[in-house]
């Protein structure tokens, strides 16, 4: 009977086209289902570009975790979400994010979203972890908030010390955005304080709401009026380069100071020769040589086109000590918290750093300055040791 | 019945000839068409992908050059004619065209002198460091900077920057949105196309998702990005874990990416769809078939056939009644037609054949009963014929003997008692000589009569002992019974008066009578009985016959 194929060879072709079939359908469904991590900052608006950076610096921290393998054997979902600079957004963003599932929210960029996140997640005992927030405000408290930033309340200090003693400012101008109250104004008077404990005196302090685009010249006008020798802005880049260029514009030449806050590309970019020369206080050694931190360099620069701020520096840490602290928990979000607040002397890109019980780091800060249209270290501060040249 | 295994059976037979020379191969045919289209298909969306994506970069170029062409003419306006004036143009030309969303014109020191609309706020701005500001001097033609967010406005923008000879520059803030305009328009046309458009460090500058945009997302880690570094400009890459095919086109002018993709799993859904549909079909197709195969194969070819499989048993077995069955079937083709008619015809012919035969055998049978019963009945007279004798018609000498024996035998198994008549014609050789010997025998024949009338017992019996002597066994008979019907017999023969003129003692014939009469023990012989008897018979002949004596 050569008509019979032989039935095997029925079962064979059967076998082959079952196979084919699965195989198709289930293309993507064998890897083990990835960690949900969350990401929220401001990204639009004019006031984006440290959100933004913060965010590149934790995709690319994910990219490369992921292309090592990912944490505990899974790959990492990034889920990124946009406060808008708003705090009722940014509430409403973790709120988001908590809904999807993510085990942990690297963000925000700034303080008073952060605060408003907070009365989110913390209720929901999800960790969030801030690249870049330092106010002392969120220092020494018991909750899920942890940063890899320090706080400023020694680095405030010891740049009231530095411009008080290193550039003589007796009569200091302060402008903040009240927008950001809980850094801005806290900054503010940290700085203040030690800079009339020391011996300066406040000659006018000022606050605006930076989504009222206001006109910064009658602002300035004011507080060139009050015959101050020095002026410490503190808001963001967009702000901080409005209020210098308005300034050198009004041919008030005063000496600038800034918070770490305004320390982006926008900055310079929009400041022009009006920023030549502010100086500022802030925690990224952006002149470390360590191999780790050049590799990274390297890396966002190919990645992104552009070199890294410290916002995208600070980002990449905090995805960084996340993912080792997951690793510890075998990627689920129970005693997440306990491996974070464990952590102890993490390889970061610039120092190494340690949590203490409350999620807040200490690490080293510098005093730093635009110089030819870039950001340089002049050196390092310390709170009591400053003493200039 | 042991092939079975061997051979399988038609239905397998031909399910396996529709299944694998006609049914698979369709199939496979049909999947590889399907394949093939879907190649084809995949081939010139490839090239419709590449060619939206040109049109795409066109318009880009086109709004570029338009761009340019406005702010060239501002700059000749710039380079000849008095602040106020150009003020006046600047604010018209920005009404006019709606085109840029600010006009900077900055001086030599880059600082904003005039801006429309007007905005006091950034008027004498610095905008030195701005992105790729400071390269202008040298190019006099149009530079277009990188995207980045506006200060003024907050969006994603670029510049196109022109320098005026000798008098600063001119600059035109373009909203990305414009861009992001034609991404809708392509994107809406076609349905399937997905288009957005990267700058040279793949940050994107338009893209249907406008937060994208807004929010500077970079994707230079998209695989379609690398590739057309290297001179290639489709792919099929993952994109927000899904696959894609993506074309992508550089614009020439500024180094940006525009990209079309498709997501291969909407693109070949239609395809698997399909495949799916066909595989599903005929699935259903390949079951009807072979439940309706099964049913008509049943039905007109494997009843038909085990109907005759049964009807050769039944032929074997010589039942001709269900060979009619096969014609009566419907048979859906010829040959089981004419193979059914053959068979009837033959089964048809046997039956005949066997008929006959079976006449024949009969008739056979019949005669050989006949004569068997003949042969029997010629047996039986044969048989009496040797035990009676032929003259008298009762029990001759050779029958008496063996009743004899019989009967002694009986008596010794029974212990009854057993008695013998002996009976002899007196001077019979004198009526012989007298009467003639045929006289003799009639008397001889009238004597036996009377003997076996008299015997009214089934089990006596008569015989013709020899010559003129006849004798009678009487069993269970004692010798006062046997004398009794002795001396009826004596004087029967009297009583008949035949005439017997030689005889000594009578005018008619008589018979002497000797009876003896025991009982048989083991060991004894029938002979002494007949002894006794004789010597009785003599003992009545002393004594001067025609009488009885007994022993």
């Amino acid at each position: 009977m050569s008509v019979l194929i032989n039935r095997r060879w029925f079962h064979i072709i059967m076998v082959v086209l079952l196979l084919g079939a699965f195989g198709f359908l289930s293309e993507g469904c064998i890897n083990k289902k990835p960690i949900l991590i969350g990401f929220s900052a401001q990204l639009t608006g004019r006031q984006a570009e440290l959100g933004v950076q913060e965010r590149n610096g934790v995709q690319l921290a994910v990219e490369t975790i992921n292309e090592k393998g990912g944490v505990a054997g899974h790959k990492i979902d990034l889920i990124v979400q946009d406060d808008l600079g708003i705090p009722e957004k940014a509430k409403e963003a973790d709120q988001e994010l908590i809904k999807a599932g993510v085990l942990a929210i690297i963000g925000h960029a700034t303080t008073a979203q952060a605060v408003a996140g907070l009365e989110v997640t913390d209720p929901a005992n999800v960790i969030m972890l801030s690249p870049t927030v330092s106010s002392p405000k969120l220092s020494g408290l018991d909750d899920y908030f942890f940063r890899v930033y320090p706080s400023f309340k020694d680095s405030a200090q010891a740049f009231a010390q530095y411009t008080y003693q290193h550039d003589r400012i007796t009569q200091l101008a302060i402008i903040y955005d009240n927008d950001n109250a809980a850094y801005a104004k806290t900054y503010s008077t940290a700085f203040a304080e030690k800079f009339q404990l020391i011996g300066g005196k406040i000659a006018n302090e000022v606050s605006f709401s930076s989504t009222a685009q206001p006109d910064f010249a009658p602002i300035l006008l004011k507080l060139r009026e009050s015959k101050a020798d020095g002026l410490l802005i503190i808001a963001s880049d967009v702000d901080t380069a409005l209020i210098a260029q308005r300034a050198r514009l009004m041919d008030w030449n005063v000496p600038l100071y800034t918070s770490a806050w305004a320390q982006t590309e926008t900055l310079i970019k929009n400041g022009g020769q009006a920023v030549e020369g502010l100086k500022l206080e802030q925690s990224y050694a952006m002149s470390s040589q360590t191999p780790v931190f050049l590799d990274f360099q390297s890396r966002y620069q190919a990645r992104f086109g552009q070199d890294p701020s410290f916002g995208a520096a600070f980002g990449y840490e905090a995805a960084l000590v996340l993912a080792v602290a997951l690793e510890k928990t075998d990627g689920k979000a129970e005693g997440l918290r306990k491996a974070l607040t464990e952590i102890r002397d993490f390889q970061g890109l610039m120092n190494t750093f340690s949590f203490d019980r409350f999620g807040d780091v200490e690490r080293p800060f510098y005093l730093s300055a635009i110089r030819d249209g870039k950001f340089i270290i002049l050196e390092k501060m310390t709170l009591n040791g400053t003493g200039g040249k | 019945m042991t092939n079975r295994k061997d051979f399988p059976f038609l239905r397998q037979v031909i399910l396996h000839l529709i299944l694998f020379r006609l049914f698979l191969p369709l199939l496979v045919l049909g999947v590889t068409a399907i394949v093939g289209v879907s190649y084809l298909e995949e081939r010139n969306l490839e090239i419709q992908q590449y060619q939206i994506a040109q049109s795409m970069a066109r318009i880009v170029e086109h709004h570029l050059d338009q761009g340019g062409r406005i702010l060239d003419a501002v700059a000749m306006l710039a380079e000849f004619s008095r602040p106020e004036s150009l003020s006046t143009y600047m604010k018209s030309t920005w009404e006019a065209y709606g085109y840029f969303e600010t006009l900077y014109y900055l001086d030599e020191a880059k600082k904003v002198k005039i801006l429309a609309p007007d905005d006091s706020r950034y008027l004498g701005l610095d905008m030195s460091n701005l992105p790729d500001i400071q390269q202008t001097r040298e190019k006099q033609s149009l530079i277009i900077s990188r995207p980045f967010i506006s200060l003024r406005t907050g969006e994603p923008t670029v510049y196109l920057i022109k320098a005026v000879a000798g008098k600063g520059y001119v600059v035109g803030e373009l909203n990305l949105g414009l861009f992001q305009q034609e991404i809708t328009n392509i994107t809406g046309r076609s349905g399937n196309d997905f288009v957005f458009i990267m700058d040279q460090t793949g940050t994107i500058i338009a893209h249907p998702s406008p937060d994208l945009v807004k929010q500077q997302i970079n994707l230079s880690n998209l695989e379609i990005f690398n590739r057309i570094q290297t001179g290639k400009v489709n792919g099929v890459y993952l994109y927000n874990g899904s696959r894609v095919l993506g074309s992508a086109v550089r614009v020439e002018r500024t180094g940006w990416l525009v990209v079309n993709q498709v997501s291969l799993s909407s693109f070949f859904g239609l395809y698997i769809w399909i495949l799916v549909l066909i595989f599903v079909t005929t699935s259903i197709i390949w079951l009807l078939l072979m439940w309706d195969i099964r049913k008509q194969l049943q039905r007109f070819v494997i009843s038909p056939l085990e109907q005759f499989s049964r009807v050769t048993h039944a032929l074997i077995a010589g039942n001709f009644t269900q060979a009619n069955f096969l014609t009566a079937q419907s048979t859906a083709f010829a040959e089981l037609n004419k193979l059914a008619h053959d068979f009837q015809s033959m089964s048809d012919t046997l039956q005949t054949r066997e008929e006959a035969l079976y006449k024949v055998k009969e008739d056979l049978e019949v005669q050989v009963a006949e004569r068997t019963q003949e042969l029997m009945a010629a047996n039986k007279e044969l048989q009496m014929l040797s035990s009676l004798d032929g003259l008298t018609g009762i029990g001759n000498r050779r029958y008496f003997d063996q009743v004899l024996t019989q009967e002694w035998q009986r008596g010794i198994r029974q212990g009854t008692p057993l008695a013998l008549i002996m009976i002899d014609i007196d001077f019979f050789k004198n009526y012989n000589d007298s009467y003639g010997h045929q006289v003799g025998d009639d008397c001889l024949k009238q004597v036996a009569s009377i003997l076996k009338a008299t015997l009214r017992r089934s089990i006596d019996c008569a015989a013709r002992y020899g010559g003129e002597e006849f004798a009678a066994v009487l069993p269970d008979t004692d010798a006062a019974g046997a004398a009794l019907v002795a001396e009826e017999i004596r004087s029967k023969i009297e009583g008949q008066a035949i005439k017997h003129e030689s005889s000594s003692i009578s005018k008619v014939v008589t018979v002497s009578v000797g009876v003896a009469a025991v009982v048989p023990i083991i060991g004894s012989q029938p002979s002494m009985i007949i002894k006794l008897a004789d010597q009785a018979l003599y003992q009545a002949k002393h004594n001067g016959r025609n009488r009885v004596e007994v022993v």
